[in-house]
């Protein structure tokens, strides 16, 4: 009996010992406010806390760091215009830091969930604004130094990293879930149960809408900085990192249809969930997934109605097919130099699934944005 | 008989001393003012007063392994493709063939894939073998010694299957050292000779072409001879230690591996001795202070690093080229539970470590796990290491 306490007694000492030994017992002593005032004058100091703040997976201080960087290091540099700076300093890093908290938080509530996300959202209309800014002066002539260009794309680097790799909607999982997805049994029920698991397994690991607004607006301020968006894409170095913004593109059209109580999940709030629900738990059929569909495009959508709205997913849709094309080109790059794995070859199978939705899709041949969504719903 | 026990009372001698790196990484990295045991030739001289009248050790191995590699090491050993590789490497090399056929290659591409990030970022090998021998004669202590680091760090392009940074960096610290004094104050003189052999791979090469990257790129041999100066001032149980590293400077010497046979490499080292002389900035920026209290079977100890570039922390707060404090400061303890088992604790930059080391008829094993701060300040970024350490003695 002895023997057996004791070894409990041991076994519970080291478990102890063991979860204590992430935790660093003198970081009290650290002078953080000092160092956070130091990085609202050093943008280099900021951006090195932000990717550090990444990799620890803090994504509110890799964020709010990234932003406090933009702004010292557009507002401190020569040749910006006071445009650009203006809208960039309406961005509130501490405001943005405290939004994301909130939406990591599982027990927050609706009401501020919807405040969180509106934070969020106005967030990066600003660093959008910023970005139309900066381009229209950079073609009217201006330049800005190879430093400033390379902080923007740093920036963008660390904010999708962060945000995504948080949610685990990474490239590699969703490669992953692609891999899965390609069907090997061309019947219909098996492709139609494949498109289920697909849809599932990816909704679960989308960021928030408001995050996915951020990571957007943050690439196009990267972008921005060079005269062809292609270039700065391919300065990048990462078509992976393309083929996610391309991601996050559909993701933001799919929040701005199904998300109804704004709120930047897909939740009981929802019109779409009990249809969603359904959905999840229906036998896979093929007639589900049509059932599924029309809930959709059967909605009262506001974006039919409402122009601005629907220039605006117009418009997210364009860059979204510009995105895919530039990160298909990527991936015709790579592919030869693993072409003899099966990982490459379900790559090269969906790159020419894309290619051929590319081939045959003009955007302009749709009327309503219900219309748009069904055609890449198909492709799905 | 006669000979059986000089042969024991030999072995004993030998096992007397504790051993290496994982004693003071077990103890928070305090290990300046309390370290026993060969390794003071090549860590603080003024220590090996305290050593009996004579010490060898043939070879001290330290291991050290960090969590991304037993991450890995448990991801491997589930992966399904593991076992199919490794059963047609045996497969083939059972009937003689060449084991480069196109399953092969994919495996091993598929591995790439998964499994190279757990490597990147970090050094995915870090090993010390260490050997020397004291003559302790009371008032004059000398010593000889001998460190060998093998380290190997890379980082990995997944997308291109090209590698970012790999480095591989093999040492060799060989010197001498020399203390003199009386038992409340010791200094000492340290003078080594590294020998460094290092491979960085140019950024972007395909894993294809590595080998034609290291003919082209072929690895350097640069060395240097440099000293450290130290003192220890003790009284009773209480011991203070100050070493300045590479207080003594001469200057370093590449050469290229594949035309070492027409280097008067010698020479070369002769020389850099007569040029040895003090480097007052060296000697101040990279002094380290220890204090321990000793006893039999029990030891207090704690340590700041870089006291100069402490102090400046402290008086002028953070600033970007000095940012964190907690990255100086270590803390340890140390308790002999049992005749043959000794347990250790400490705090080192604020992360807790353990360890402990227990006593075998031909020698000694022990262990040590120790988080040490990878980030920019304190509880930024863990890096998690275990160390094994065993004394082969004869």
């Amino acid at each position: 009996m002895k023997k057996k306490v004791f070894i409990f007694l041991i076994a519970a000492l080291l478990t102890l010992m063991m979860a204590s030994c992430t935790n660093n017992f003198l970081a009290g002593l650290e002078d953080k406010n000092a160092i956070n005032e130091m990085a609202k004058t050093d943008p280099q100091m900021a951006l090195d806390l932000a990717q550090q703040a990444a990799e620890t997976g803090d994504v509110g201080a890799a964020v709010s760091n990234t932003t406090q960087s933009l702004i010292t290091t557009l507002s401190t540099s020569t040749g910006v215009s006071t445009e650009v700076t203006g809208a960039m300093e309406d961005v509130n890093p501490t405001q943005v830091s405290t939004a994301l908290a909130i939406v990591s938080n599982t027990e927050s509530s609706t009401d501020d969930l919807v405040d969180a996300q509106e934070v969020l959202s106005n967030a990066a209309s600003s660093i959008t604004k910023a970005a139309s800014e900066l381009q229209a002066q950079l073609s009217s002539g201006a330049t800005i130094s190879e430093e400033v260009k390379s902080n923007l794309q740093t920036a963008a680097k660390v904010t999708v990293k962060a945000i995504a790799t948080k949610h685990g909607f990474t490239m590699d999982n969703i490669a992953s879930n692609v891999t899965d997805f390609i069907p090997k049994d061309v019947s219909a029920d098996a492709t139609t149960s494949k498109v289920v698991d697909f849809l599932a397994s990816l909704i679960n690991t989308f960021p928030t809408n408001g995050e996915i607004e951020l990571m957007i607006a943050m690439q196009k301020l990267a972008r921005s900085a060079n005269a062809t968006p292609e270039a700065t894409l391919g300065t990048f170095n990462d078509p992976m990192m393309a083929v996610t913004l391309s991601m996050d593109e559909i993701v933001h059209i799919f929040y701005q249809l199904v998300d109804t109580n704004s709120n930047g999940y897909l939740d009981s709030g929802d019109d779409i969930w009990p249809s969603y629900q359904e959905f999840l738990e229906s036998d896979k059929s093929e007639e589900a997934l049509s059932t599924f569909r029309d809930e959709i495009l059967g909605l009262s959508n506001p974006f039919e109605s409402n122009e601005q709205k629907f220039e605006a997913v117009e418009s997210d849709i364009y860059d979204m097919i510009y995105n895919l094309k530039i990160g298909a080109n990527a991936l015709t790059d790579l592919v030869p130099d693993i072409d003899t794995s099966d990982f490459s070859s379900d790559l090269d199978t969906a790159k020419a699934q894309l290619d051929d939705f590319f081939s045959t899709f003009d955007v302009t041949s749709y009327n309503t944005v219900g219309e748009l969504i069904d055609a890449i719903m198909d492709k799905f | 008989m006669k000979k059986f026990i000089l042969i024991l009372s030999f072995l004993i001698i030998l096992t007397l001393a504790f051993a290496g790196n994982y004693r003071i990484n077990g103890m928070g990295g305090a290990g300046l003012a309390l370290i026993n045991d060969i390794k003071t030739v090549t860590y603080n001289p003024s220590l090996m007063g305290n050593l009996k009248s004579t010490n060898l050790r043939v070879l001290g191995v330290d291991y050290t392994m960090n969590k991304n590699m037993l991450d890995l090491v448990q991801q491997l050993s589930d992966d399904a493709t593991v076992t199919r590789l490794i059963n047609s490497i045996k497969g083939d090399l059972s009937k003689g063939e060449d084991s480069s056929d196109e399953d092969i290659g994919e495996d091993l591409t598929y591995l790439l894939k998964n499994y190279s990030l757990y490597l990147n970022n970090d050094s995915f090998m870090d090993m010390e073998l260490n050997s020397g021998l004291v003559f302790n004669f009371k008032i004059v202590q000398i010593g000889i010694g001998a460190n060998t680091n093998i380290n190997a760090l890379m980082n990995f392009d997944t997308a291109n299957l090209a590698v970012d940074t790999f480095n591989v960096n093999a040492k060799t610290k060989t010197g001498v050292a020399l203390s003199t004094g009386l038992q409340f104050l010791r200094v000492g003189i340290g003078i080594y000779d590294e020998a460094a052999l290092g491979y960085n791979i140019e950024q972007g090469t395909s894993v294809t072409d590595i080998a034609t990257d290291i003919q082209n790129n072929p690895p350097k041999l640069i060395n240097t001879v440099a000293g450290d100066l130290s003192a220890t001032l003790q009284l009773g149980a209480f011991r203070m230690s100050a070493v300045s590293r590479n207080a003594i400077t001469s200057y370093s010497k590449a050469y290229s591996l594949d035309n070492l046979n027409n280097v008067p490499i010698n020479q070369d080292i002769q020389d850099m001795v007569s040029k040895l002389t003090i480097n007052s900035t060296n000697l101040q920026n990279n002094l380290d202070l220890g204090v321990a209290f000793v006893q039999k079977g029990f030891a207090l100890s704690a340590q700041i690093d870089n006291f100069h570039g402490f102090l400046d922390r402290v008086n002028n707060g953070p600033t970007s080229e000095n940012l964190s404090l907690v990255r100086y400061l270590h803390f340890g303890i140390e308790k002999s539970i049992l005749p043959f088992l000794t347990l250790r604790a400490g705090v080192n930059q604020g992360y807790l470590t353990f360890g402990g080391d227990v006593f075998l008829v031909l020698g000694r094993v022990g262990f040590a796990y120790y988080g040490s701060e990878a980030g920019m300040i304190a509880g930024d970024q863990i890096r998690q290491n275990f160390e094994v350490h065993a004394d082969v003695l004869f």
